[in-house]
C-alpha cells in the first residue's frame, strides 16, 4: 500500500505540515510550542516510519519555526532519528531562519552538532 | 529609583486551556509595546518554557491528598523593571523533590554560555531515546535565553509541601 501525501494545516501553537512521499519533499513550517508535542509529532513519526520502508529516490527536509519549545525540539529530534535510519537513499535537512534571528539559528546549530544527516543551516528573508 | 511596571500577572490553577489563554494575551500585548522584536521573541520563548514547566510538574505530582487542590495553583508576574523584562514564577513542589530541582538548577547556573549550549545538546540527544522523558531540557533553555542566572527560592508550607520561585531577568 502506497502512502499518500501528509498535509496538516497549522494551528496557534502548531506547525504546517507537508509530506509528499512521491518527490520526497518535505516541509514543516511555522509556530510549535504546544505544551504536549509528542500528541502533534508522533503521528508524523509514524507516517515517516512507513514512508522509510519505500523512501522516494531522495528526501528533502524543509523546516522552518518562527517559535519552537523544548517539548517539540524532543520530537523533532525523534523524527529526525527516524529519517536517518533510511539507508541508501538521499536525506538532507534544510533549517531555514529569518536573518536576525539568533535564536532559531542557534536552535538549528544544535541539531546540526547532534544528528547524523547532511543538515543545512539557511539563512533567509523569504518563507 | 527601582520602577517596575507589572504587564501580566496571574494566580489560579493551571490547566492547558489557561497556558493557552495567558499566552495569547502576552502576545497581544507584547505586539503593543516598542521592543525589538527579537526581545519579544525571547520574552515569548521563556514564558512558554516556565508555564509548561510549572503545567507538566504540577501533571507529575499526585492526585493525593497532600497535594490538594489548591497546591495546584501557581503565581506568574511578567513586568519591566528598570527597561528589562522579569518573569517571576511561584508553585507548589512535593519537599522530596526540591533537593533533585534545587541540584539541577544550581548546576545550570554553574555553567557559562558554552556549557549550557552542551548540556543542552546532551540532553536532547538523550531525550530522542525515550521522548517522553523529561530532560529537564526547559530550564536549560531559559537560562540559555535569559543570559541570566535563575533566581529560585524554597520556600517551606508545611512538612510535605514547599514553594518554589523562579525569577527569570531577561537580557
Amino acid at each position: 500500500m502506497s502512502l499518500t501525501t501528509l498535509h496538516i494545516l497549522p494551528t496557534a501553537f502548531t506547525p504546517e505540515v507537508k509530506f509528499d512521499p512521491t518527490t520526497g519533499k518535505f516541509e514543516i513550517k511555522g509556530r510549535s510550542i504546544p505544551e504536549n508535542a509528542h500528541e502533534f509529532y508522533n503521528p508524523l513519526i509514524d507516517w515517516v516510519k512507513n514512508y522509510s520502508e519505500n523512501p522516494a529516490g531522495s528526501t528533502s527536509v524543509d523546516v522552518y519555526f518562527d517559535y519552537l519549545n523544548t517539548s517539540s525540539s524532543k520530537s523533532l529530534m525523534h523524527l529526525f532519528n527516524v529519517l536517518g535510519t533510511i539507508s541508501g537513499k538521499q536525506v538532507s535537512i534544510n533549517w531555514l531562519h529569518t536573518q536576525d534571528d539568533e535564536a532559531m539559528k542557534e536552535a538549528g546549530e544544535d541539531f546540526n552538532t547532534i544528528i547524523n544527516l547532511p543538515f543545512n543551516i539557511v539563512a533567509t528573508d523569504t518563507i | 529609583m527601582e520602577e517596575e511596571n507589572v504587564i501580566l500577572s496571574f494566580k489560579g490553577i493551571i490547566t492547558a486551556d489557561l497556558l493557552t489563554s495567558v499566552l495569547h494575551l502576552m502576545e497581544a500585548k507584547m505586539e503593543t509595546m516598542e521592543e525589538p522584536p527579537q526581545t519579544r521573541k525571547r520574552v515569548f520563548s521563556i514564558l512558554v518554557e516556565c508555564l509548561q514547566n510549572i503545567y507538566h510538574h504540577l501533571d507529575d505530582n499526585p492526585t493525593e491528598a497532600d497535594f490538594e487542590a489548591h497546591n495546584r495553583s501557581a503565581v506568574v508576574l511578567i513586568s519591566k523593571v528598570n527597561n528589562q523584562f522579569l518573569i517571576r514564577t511561584g508553585n507548589c513542589i512535593n519537599i522530596p523533590k526540591i533537593m533533585e530541582l534545587k541540584e539541577r538548577l544550581d548546576m545550570i547556573n554553574s555553567l557559562d554560555k558554552d556549557g549550557l549550549r552542551e548540556m543542552y545538546q546532551t540532553s536532547l540527544s538523550e531525550a530522542a531515546m525515550s521522548p517522553k522523558a523529561t530532560a529537564g531540557l526547559g530550564m536549560i533553555d531559559i537560562a540559555r535565553k535569559s543570559g541570566n542566572k535563575l533566581d529560585y527560592e524554597f520556600l517551606e508550607i508545611d512538612s510535605k509541601i514547599g514553594f518554589f520561585c523562579l525569577n527569570i531577568l531577561i537580557d
